[in-house]
């Protein structure tokens, strides 16, 4: 399958690459590149979305647009939120964005109904990298507040093991931590249901 | 470490001060006082140009006013040095120290001060050949580019390595610097195409290919200066390049944080680009706004402001600041 991917940085992609073609297995997965796709982080997702939708419908003739967001200190998604969207949620945005847009799209011989695939980390990516790693982040313990023991400043350093990380540094640990979690994607399941947990469900039933 | 620049009645910076860290990211509107402010260090050490106060003083500034920048440094000094002029032209620097007063820690700061630079490379000075020298220096415009990367080369052949590791990941269809000699004996740069089947001369290259060029080979020399400016270091650059602009500029201010084992350099930077300014999402400390009154500026640092979070909570920075609820936009009649 033909799958286009909307990243904030190319350290972002490599992790989201790979653990999507963890999800699908080995040889299912084919890229739509080039280009790559960036947007410039959240609201521009969501600005954004709509017209690498209608790239990879009308031109890449893609199977699915996958989108990955931090939701930072935002409401992170609940399970019942799904029929009842909250609009402060960033993975409700973001359906509610990619359901209008994929119904607009105007049917091309041929081609099967694009899918969309959108998870959010919470409240980073940097999250993901660490599960099962100290500090243990999970959605479970970031709604807690205070007492979890961690923000985005922290989990950044405890990912990167400094302050001022450069993308180099950044796609190193992305990629590595990826593969890690590839092996064991029950982990990420387990600690990230909802953010992460909605992608794989979406990319499982492409 | 330089923590602060004070301005009094020079220029449009009426009465103001500059703080700094390792990084400084200056945004504002053009005249707002940035490209002034950085560039105050060198004129402090030399107290060029050698005119009367009111030749520098601040719009509508009462006569007989003098003008003075007063440079305070933190770790380890803990000293200031003020430079000023008077109605008859400048005097003589004052310094002050907290602790013990010496000759040595005045040829220190001055030695401080005298290394600094301000870069506002050109293209044209940077693809410049030249007649290469042992302690070959890159100018502030770029030129000696040429001399510079073949001391690197022939020094360090490790930085030129990782310098073109880098180049290569910012210009994919480039993998070298190369050189060669051309006409009267001087040096010229090159770059090689990935594969090495083509080189391209350097007055061939793009400007943003030399600019870029220009400002990797900074932040890979063994010995920088101490203190550095940069103006507009993502003029004539895509934007998606920028986030490497900002990497290399924080190698150059966080070297342990790049691997590198040299004393960090003080980086102070401007910028009119939104792209430029998103980078610094995660590090507001990094940025200070300029904002421009009539005729005076003030300098704000952005993590003071008590309503920054609530402003970017659902905001991109470089949004945000372009709408103005940052401040440091152009005034509108």
């Amino acid at each position: 399958m033909k799958l286009v991917l909307l990243a904030e940085s190319s350290a972002d992609e490599a992790a989201i690459r790979i653990l999507t073609e963890a999800i699908r297995g080995p040889g299912t997965v084919q890229w739509v590149q080039p280009p790559t796709f960036r947007s410039r982080g959240w609201p521009a997702v969501r600005r954004d979305l709509p017209a690498v939708i209608q790239y990879a419908h009308y031109s890449a003739n893609a199977t699915a647009v996958i989108a990955v967001v931090d939701t930072n200190d935002s409401v992170p998604h609940e399970a019942a939120h799904d029929g009842n969207p909250d609009p402060t949620c960033r993975l409700c945005a973001l359906r509610a964005t990619a359901d209008a847009t994929v119904g607009r799209l105007r049917p091309v011989t041929g081609r099967a109904t694009l899918h969309v695939a959108l998870g959010a980390a919470t409240p980073a990516i940097e999250a993901w990298y660490l599960c099962g790693k100290p500090p243990y982040p999970s959605e479970q313990k970031w709604v807690t507040g205070s007492g979890r023991g961690y923000d985005k400043r922290t989990l950044k350093r405890a990912a990167y093991g400094v302050d001022h990380a450069g993308l180099v540094l950044m796609t190193t640990v992305a990629e590595t931590e990826a593969k890690r979690l590839a092996a064991s994607l029950a982990l990420l399941q387990m600690h990230f249901p909802r953010g992460y947990g909605a992608l794989e469900t979406e990319l499982l039933a492409l | 470490m330089i923590k602060a620049i004070r301005f009094q009645n020079y220029k449009v910076l009426r009465d103001t001060t500059l703080p700094l860290g390792n990084f400084t990211l200056l945004i504002g509107p053009n005249g707002s006082g940035k490209s002034t402010a950085i560039s105050a260090l060198q004129k402090a050490r030399t107290l060029e140009p050698r005119v009367p106060a009111q030749e520098l003083a601040s719009a509508g500034s009462p006569p007989g006013r003098d003008v003075t920048i007063e440079v305070e440094w933190g770790e380890p000094h803990h000293a200031s040095l003020t430079a000023r002029w008077t109605s008859v032209g400048p005097v003589a620097h004052s310094i002050a120290a907290r602790g013990s007063f010496s000759n040595e820690l005045q040829q220190t700061l001055f030695d401080e001060l005298g290394r600094a630079r301000v870069y506002s490379l050109d293209a044209g000075q940077l693809a410049q050949a030249v007649v290469t020298q042992p302690s070959m220096t890159l100018g502030e415009r770029g030129e000696g580019l040429a001399g510079v990367l073949d001391r690197l080369r022939d020094q360090h052949p490790e930085r030129f390595d990782a310098l073109n590791t880098e180049l290569a990941r910012w210009l994919p269809e480039f993998d070298r610097v190369l050189f060669d000699t051309v006409g009267s004996g001087q040096k010229a740069i090159f770059l090689g195409t990935r594969g090495r089947k083509h080189r391209v001369p350097a007055w061939d290259l793009s400007q943003g290919t030399l600019l870029a060029l220009g400002i990797l080979t900074i932040a890979y020399l063994p010995d920088p200066p101490p203190i550095v400016g940069f103006e507009e270091p993502d003029r004539g650059l895509h934007p998606r390049l920028l986030r490497d602009v900002r990497d290399a500029l924080y190698r150059l201010a966080y070297p342990k944080d790049y691997g590198e084992s040299r004393p960090p350099v003080q980086v102070m930077a401007t910028t009119h680009s939104p792209y430029m300014v998103d980078l610094f999402q995660d590090h507001l400390q990094d940025i200070v706004i300029a904002e421009k009154r009539g005729n005076e500026a003030k300098f704000e640092p952005l993590a003071q402001r008590r309503d920054i979070e609530q402003i970017l909570h659902d905001a991109h920075l470089g949004d945000a600041w372009y709408t103005g609820v940052l401040g440091g936009v152009p005034a509108v009649e």
